[in-house]
């Protein structure tokens, strides 16, 4: 069986989606199976992307949610599927990473929901969509390696692997919280006045000597 | 009114979803509106690469130098801004969703709660109210309309705007029109 990580992140081989892409693959090897390749569509295209899609028995499609929906490179690889012959697609076993900056997985759920239609309609088996808020910055920690999220990355490349499907409380786990709770959102209100909840933002911002020019508004007509 | 449509049609060639726009162009007009249409297809727009300059480096100002100059301040300019959208897989195609990526430089990276969810702060003042025409193909169903609104109603949210206006090719462009007016 070929497998295939497709890693739909604009920013390639240096994004949040490629360390989750290695999680899964570690997952799989840990499982015993060989370690799938990995594939970056915004360094390969979209042309490759569809060949390497073409021989693949098994694809998981991994990506940051972007404007509520995936990102348009993302959106032109699926364009592209649906200029195949429908036997292409057809039978192929397709799963989905859509993570967020945003912590609330609630609000990938309307994608969830568009690629269980999508498909469908391509025929695929669809092995579901895994759903991870909170993604931003991953990339950026040496020991996201060992936290809980590549755990469960881990353990969904294991089932995959091993059941051919999502360990389903992995999957839960990654999922919550699915909305912020009344005490998160207190504990939000009450430090939003401190800035503590910008020192992400603040630290980049100063990093690059922009942070007194955060305001600006070049657009403005 | 100023109203700007964002249509998402083809380049060239008998595209059907340009025949539906000139009439509800024309419809919009008679009934007072000021109406610009900027065919995304004959522009050059490349896609966002997640670089966060916009965020971080260049506050607000994309580092990508293409069509999308001539976008943002027609997008910040208009009242209301109609995308008009073909439908691929029962959702917006690439063009589209290209564009709607290449928006993220108007919001400021800062996170703030509206209605208990997490959502960027405003970086402008004002932001146009959005409405949407889709153009289905067959075999499109009315749960690939509902649902592309839907993502649609979630995208005007985090533009801090919001959707106000939805219509089909199936129906009619001067009823549309009117409905657009009316929102």
């Amino acid at each position: 069986m070929k497998r295939l990580l497709l890693n739909g992140s604009p920013r390639g081989d240096s994004s949040n989606s490629r360390c989750l892409c290695a999680w899964l693959a570690e997952g799989f090897v840990e499982a015993g199976a060989p370690a799938p390749e990995i594939l970056s569509l915004a360094r390969a295209g979209t042309e490759r992307a569809v060949r390497e899609f073409r021989t693949a028995d098994e694809v998981v499609l991994v990506f940051p949610l972007y404007t509520d929906s995936m990102p348009g490179i993302v959106a032109e690889f699926t364009n592209a599927l649906a200029d195949l012959d429908p036997a292409v697609p057809a039978g192929k076993r397709v799963g989905y990473v859509v993570h967020s900056g945003f912590p609330e997985s609630a609000q990938s759920e309307p994608l969830a929901a568009y690629l269980e239609r999508m498909s469908a309609r391509l025929g695929f088996v669809h092995l579901g969509t895994i759903l991870k808020g909170g993604s931003e910055g991953l990339r950026l920690d040496p020991g996201s390696g060992r936290s809980k999220t590549a755990g469960r990355f881990r353990a969904l490349g294991r089932s995959l692997a091993g059941r051919g499907s999502f360990d389903p409380d992995a999957k839960a786990a990654l999922a919550r919280p699915r909305r912020l709770g009344p005490a998160t959102r207190i504990l939000f209100r009450v430090l939003a006045p401190t800035g503590i909840l910008h020192m992400y933002w603040n630290v980049l911002l100063r990093k690059h000597g922009a942070y007194e020019r955060r305001h600006d508004r070049p657009y403005a007509v | 009114m100023k109203i700007l449509i964002l249509d998402g049609g083809a380049r060239s060639g008998n595209d059907p979803l340009a025949d539906y726009l000139a009439s509800f162009e024309a419809a919009l007009a008679s009934g007072g509106a000021e109406v610009r249409r900027i065919r995304l297809a004959e522009m050059e727009i490349r896609f966002c690469t997640g670089c966060w300059s916009c965020w971080w480096a260049t506050p607000g100002l994309c580092a990508l130098r293409d069509g999308m100059e001539e976008v943002y301040p027609a997008f910040l300019e208009a009242d209301r801004v109609v995308w008009a959208v073909p439908l691929v897989l029962g959702t917006a195609s690439a063009l589209v969703k290209k564009t709607q990526d290449r928006l993220i430089p108007l919001l400021h990276p800062y996170i703030e709660l509206v209605d208990g969810e997490c959502h960027h702060r405003r970086r402008y003042d004002r932001y146009p109210e959005l409405g949407l025409i889709v153009d289905p193909r067959d075999p499109d169903t009315t749960e690939d309309l509902a649902g592309t609104r839907l993502l649609f109603e979630r995208f005007a949210l985090n533009l801090r705007s919001r959707l106000v206006f939805f219509a089909s090719t199936r129906a009619n462009p001067e009823e549309a029109a009117r409905e657009a007016l009316a929102a």
